[in-house]
């Protein structure tokens, strides 16, 4: 890629996932309807989707670029899958904080034991656990452990999911998540807003990639710059 | 298949003579389970009715301490480095390190089992081969993930916090079915009502130990 080509993705990036958080908060807050029995508070449901594709995105960007890695050995690939990781866990975060502030005037209770829920919590846990084997082992050893835990985690998620779907099939579903139907002028700003999250996500892993290449290049320099010194 | 027994050998053999892993493992279980019925008001029905998952989270809570201890070993005199040396394939490790740690669980399990039993008020027998059955799947889920990443967390100087971290929570469906098949065998439940998760913990089993054997190799590369 040309330095022209990346110097204008590096402000084409950004500058597309403002102008689509900002359209999406006009979309929002100014055209969508209000709820009937939810109120305001329902608005936070475009968020909250819009996070939690942002964040299934990412640790499927995660997944690819592990196995990219684990076959070819670019370093390229690891820096992709650790930026995505990263934000990954980001928007998980924000899954999970949006998430209760809905639960708790629409259900009555911050949280519950429900299958999605819990999914959601232990995914965010899986994918600490990945940053927590980079901080920890840097280097290319840390890369080969990360790449190899990040198809693990990812394996895993729709097992612990099953597996808590089968355990809750013993006790009464108190509350069975999703299947909220959506007036018609609720679907285009859910639409501008699930737009608006990839974008940003986008952004911020395309931002996070060319610091983690950043920082090979320094490494690299120190390392050469070592040898260069008798 | 023979580097592989060679290694669950030598760990077994080192275990008989030492007698590091199972006997300590087994003195902290009971401290767990000591430490979990005093939590519980005094003639309280909840803790008979948290039984199994009790018993459970003390497996999970012991396995990975002797996981540790297993793996502790490798490292004294960079013991590790040369099994890795070793004209085998990576893989005849992985399972010589499964099996072993496996064995450990389940010898550590049957000096367990009687006195949680007597602990929380029940026969030995109860349950009989149906809990023994879940006991044996749900340590081979347990083992597989655990003995992959104990692989990973040896270099990492806080293992002993990164390894919990890394393994629970992928090991949560292991966890879940252990429970329900114990909770349903001690409740005197057949067969026929644990066969659906006795079914589920062995699908777990071949996911989890293929998952280890295709990138152990990739963990352990110099």
């Amino acid at each position: 890629m040309g330095i022209a080509m990346k110097k204008t993705l590096d402000i084409f990036f950004p500058a597309a996932a403002l102008a689509a958080v900002i359209s999406a908060l006009a979309a929002v807050f100014l055209y969508a309807p209000v709820e009937r029995t939810m109120g305001l508070v329902q608005k936070i449901f475009y968020f909250h989707l819009g996070s939690a594709a942002a964040a299934f995105l990412a640790f499927t960007v995660v997944l690819v670029s592990s196995v990219f890695y684990l076959v070819s050995r670019s370093p390229r690939w690891d820096t992709v899958a650790l930026a995505a990781a990263e934000t990954g866990v980001l928007f998980c975060t924000l899954v999970l904080i949006t998430g209760p502030l809905w639960a708790r005037p629409v259900w009555g209770k911050w949280w519950v034991w429900d299958p999605r829920l819990t999914t959601t919590l232990i995914l965010w846990f899986l994918y600490v656990g990945y940053m927590v084997i980079r901080e920890a082992l840097p280097g290319p050893r840390g890369a080969l452990a990360a790449g190899v835990f990040g198809i693990l985690a990812y394996v895993d998620v729709p097992i612990v999911y099953f597996s808590i779907r089968w355990w809750r099939g013993i006790h009464p579903v108190v509350i069975r998540g999703g299947n909220v139907g959506l007036d018609a002028g609720m679907i285009p700003p859910l639409i501008i807003s699930l737009a608006a999250f990839v974008l940003l996500l986008a952004a911020l892993t395309r931002e996070r990639y060319n610091i983690g290449n950043l920082e090979l290049r320094i490494q690299q320099l120190e390392v050469s710059s070592k040898e260069d010194t008798p | 298949m023979r580097a592989a027994l060679a290694i669950t050998r030598k760990d077994l053999l080192l275990e008989m003579r030492g007698r590091e892993v199972v006997v300590i493992l087994f003195v902290f279980a009971f401290l767990v389970l000591t430490l979990f019925s005093l939590s519980a008001s005094p003639g309280s029905e909840a803790l008979s009715e948290m039984a199994p998952g009790i018993l459970w989270i003390t497996f999970l809570f012991a396995g990975v301490l002797g996981l540790g201890r297993n793996f502790d070993r490798e490292r004294e005199n960079d013991c590790f480095q040369g099994l890795l040396l070793a004209p085998c394939d990576p893989t005849q490790i992985y399972w010589g390190k499964c099996l072993s740690t496996l064995i450990f669980m389940l010898v550590f399990q049957a000096l367990l089992w009687p006195l949680f039993s007597i602990l929380y008020g029940f026969s030995p027998l109860r349950g009989g081969h149906i809990v023994w059955t879940a006991f044996l799947l749900g340590d081979i889920g347990f083992v597989a993930l655990g003995v992959l990443l104990s692989a990973i967390a040896i270099h990492i100087r806080s293992r002993e916090i990164v390894l919990p971290l890394l393994l629970f929570p992928l090991c949560l469906p292991v966890l879940l079915g252990g429970v329900q098949c114990t909770a349903s065998a001690m409740a005197g439940g057949g067969f026929r009502e644990v066969a659906g998760w006795l079914g589920r913990l062995a699908a777990f089993d071949v996911i989890f130990i293929s998952l280890g054997s295709i990138l152990f190799p990739f963990v352990v590369e110099e």
